[in-house]
């Protein structure tokens, strides 16, 4: 259950007692590039390409909002 | 003469955001002066998906109101995307107690008619459930801690004769069960069974949950455009255009229906509004329809009774009494206007109708 913005996402969890989370700037584009199948490298490498800053930094960002989606069973690792 | 457009035409150019046909005036910026008024009128016609295409697109907007449109846009995807975990809770029970149902309106429109689902805000959840069930999909709902806005008039009424019944449950969220598909002779005019034996689904946190076909759709649209409040539903015409334009809809059949259903003067008032509100191409065949539709006396005078002075619950009444088929279903549906068991709790629009029945 989403919704796409203009420039950012809207996501519920999985049941009723998780509130919806709006993800902006770094979490709408990791979110539309779950679209398509890729690992964590790509997912980073697709983002060095849309934003600057450090590699490490995207990474720990992509992790940390993964492990969220993750934690709200909206995404699940295989 | 202000050089700005009204809040009433500018919530209009809002509504017709990316349908291709021009805005009322492109050129006038938005005024800061009726700005609080513009948003105000947007939340209750529930266009905030539209205005943040409008204020994107348009280059009329500040910053300021843009950011606002956006931050209004968030709120109703956030209640969007809540409702929607709620109805997928509700269907998994009525699943369970094998309700059939279909999730009309909101949701399913969302999904269904829009290029992006979040063009298409809303505020609460319809199903359309079987007469001889709605008792128990209301049940369901008060176990969870639901209650109902309005009692039952009288025993039975429910089953045969309501336009639904709306459960609030805990927290606010409003479900409106749906036992046809207007209030009023249209509503009762029509077989809901019929709406049963036809569907098209869709995917919603990876279920599929059922709808109405695109015809149907398209005729409910049409009678929520005109039917559900004194002045037409914005958003049910911007919903007709976007039915009309789909490539699965065939207009025969959805008009054949109208035909059986008494109900092709609100298709031809609704389609015509839409038309000339959204620039709907005129060669279009089901706006050719609309021009040209002539209707006979009993639809005028039913449609008549939604709207001005005629808009009474007497006049209603009278006019469903009429729209049922033989004398039994309409002594009944007489006594449980008329005669209510639910005295100490009969809302102020049914003392006011009957008192008018009474005194003709």
């Amino acid at each position: 259950l989403w919704r796409r913005l203009t420039d950012r996402v809207v996501v519920a969890g999985s049941s009723i007692a998780m509130a919806p989370v709006v993800l902006n700037e770094t979490g709408a584009l990791v979110w539309d590039l779950l679209e398509r199948s890729l690992t964590l490298d790509e997912l980073v490498s697709e983002l060095r390409l849309l934003r600057d800053g450090p590699e490490s930094l995207i990474r720990d960002d992509v992790v940390d909002l993964l492990q969220q989606l993750c934690d709200r069973e909206v995404v699940v690792t295989p | 003469v202000s050089s700005h457009l009204s809040v009433v035409e500018r919530r209009n150019a809002v509504a017709s955001s990316g349908l291709g046909a021009a805005p009322v005036d492109p050129r006038s910026v938005l005024d800061p002066d009726r700005w609080p008024a513009l948003v105000d009128r947007i939340r209750a016609d529930r266009l905030e998906g539209l205005l943040s295409l409008y204020a994107t697109d348009s280059g009329v907007a500040t910053e300021r109101q843009l950011d606002q449109s956006r931050e209004l846009h968030t709120a109703a995807a956030l209640l969007a995307v809540h409702l929607e975990q709620r109805l997928l809770e509700v269907a998994a029970l009525f699943d369970e107690h094998a309700i059939d149902f279909r999730v009309l309106k909101g949701s399913a429109h969302a999904h269904l008619l829009y290029p992006e689902p979040a063009l298409r805000s809303f505020g609460d959840i319809d199903l359309l459930v079987r007469g001889d069930r709605i008792g128990e999909a209301v049940r369901l709902l008060t176990e969870l801690g639901g209650r109902r806005r309005f009692p039952e008039l009288r025993p039975g009424y429910d089953r045969r004769f309501t336009k639904g019944v709306a459960v609030v449950l805990p927290g606010g969220d409003e479900i409106d069960l749906h036992r046809t598909l207007a209030p009023g002779p249209f509503g009762l005019a029509l077989d809901p069974g019929e709406l049963f034996e036809r569907e098209q689904a869709f995917e919603l946190g990876g279920r599929c949950l059922p709808a109405m076909d695109p015809a149907d759709q398209l005729l409910h649209s049409c009678y929520h455009a005109a039917l559900g409040r004194a002045e037409p539903n914005i958003v049910a015409l911007r919903d007709v255009a976007q039915s009309v334009e789909r490539p699965g809809l065939h207009v025969g059949t959805a008009l054949e229906r109208a035909v059986r259903w008494r109900g092709r003067i609100v298709v031809a008032s609704s389609v015509a509004l839409a038309a000339g509100m959204f620039g709907l191409a005129a060669d279009m065949p089901i706006v050719e329809f609309a021009e040209r539709y002539r209707p006979d006396r009993t639809e005028t005078r039913w449609l008549a009774t939604y709207h001005g002075s005629a808009r009474t619950t007497a006049n209603q009444a009278l006019a469903s009494m009429q729209a049922l088929p033989g004398w039994r279903e309409r002594g009944a549906y007489a006594v449980a206007v008329a005669i209510p068991t639910t005295r100490g709790s009969i809302p102020h629009r049914w003392r006011r109708g009957i008192r008018q029945l009474g005194s003709r």
